[in-house]
């Protein structure tokens, strides 16, 4: 990805991808998430993260805005 | 045959089904092109081999349909048809959108190929700036019960488009189904009967939800 695209999609971090692979390891993969030309699995995605591809990386911007809905939803100030 | 003037309220819809992923829009087209019969709109469904761009230019120059839905992959540039070839290219010929609304199910194309169009004088456009996801279960589109939820909030702005609905109106209603089933999926989330296996589950659907409708934006010559 380049310093572009970094810089439009803010920056993830370390901790951030930890937390997402460490929950992806504990799924069972029925489920199967379409994003651009491919489909996942949950076991897929978990490669995707630590590989910090492009879809690893949508993977957790999304699980990231599910943070900050469940925050809201508990009345939790904004992350 | 058909005159021109006859099909100027007409849909154009490209599809194919050549991927896991597409075949799901593909399906999803089957309810647009049953309403259309339902309200005697006429429609040209290019689908598979005949989603390309040279039919694509050709039916549009030929049928001047009012209404362009495209669904398929795509990026910031162009939106994408069979075996993944472009169809609708921005500064190529995204000038056939003149005077037209267009929905287009893909990924990115709302970025900058919405705007080219909207330059053109496309009169309405309504897609997505960024990834679209859809989470699935069945390998049938027909029985998937996860990928309805995505299902819907597309067609409520197509079918609303095709009734005469604004751009704004459309996109106002498939905003608000994105919440309805958003709300949904919380209900389950959150009740104590749910396992930890399906609320694991229901986070990801919520959170794709989420960022669709979060992607989801459109543009108007009227607002």
């Amino acid at each position: 990805m380049s310093w572009r695209d970094k810089q439009k999609r803010g920056n993830i971090s370390d901790d951030e991808w930890k937390i997402v692979e460490e929950r992806l390891k504990t799924m069972p993969n029925k489920m199967k998430l379409g994003i651009l030309s491919n489909s996942y699995t949950k076991q897929d995605l978990l490669l995707e993260v630590q590989k910090k591809s492009d879809v690893g990386r949508a993977y957790v911007e999304m699980q990231m805005e599910f943070v900050r809905w469940l925050a809201k939803q508990s009345g939790v100030v904004q992350l | 045959m058909v005159s021109k003037t006859e099909w100027s309220s007409s849909v154009i819809i490209g599809r194919c089904s050549c991927d896991d992923i597409v075949k799901y829009p593909f399906y999803w087209s089957e309810e647009i092109i049953e309403e259309a019969n339902k309200i005697g709109r006429g429609f040209i469904d290019l689908k598979n081999e005949n989603f390309t761009e040279q039919k694509f230019s050709k039916h549009m120059a030929e049928h001047n349909p009012k209404f362009v839905f495209l669904n398929g992959h795509g990026n910031d540039f162009f939106a994408m048809g069979f075996n993944k070839q472009p169809v609708l290219i921005a500064n190529k010929n995204d000038y056939l959108l003149r005077g037209k609304i267009a929905h287009i199910i893909s990924c990115f194309t709302a970025k900058f190929l919405a705007q080219s169009a909207m330059d053109k004088g496309c009169e309405g456009y309504m897609g997505y700036k960024d990834y679209f996801y859809i989470w699935f279960i069945e390998e049938d589109p027909v029985k998937d019960i996860v990928a309805v939820m995505f299902q819907e909030a597309v067609n409520e702005a197509s079918k609303i488009l095709i009734n005469g609905g604004t751009i704004k109106e459309a996109f106002e209603k498939s905003q608000g189904v994105y919440d309805k089933r958003i709300n949904e999926c919380k209900g389950r989330y959150f009740s104590p009967r749910t396992s930890e296996e399906m609320r694991d589950n229901l986070q990801d659907i919520i959170s794709a939800l989420i960022q669709n409708k979060k992607n989801q934006i459109y543009f108007s010559v009227d607002s």
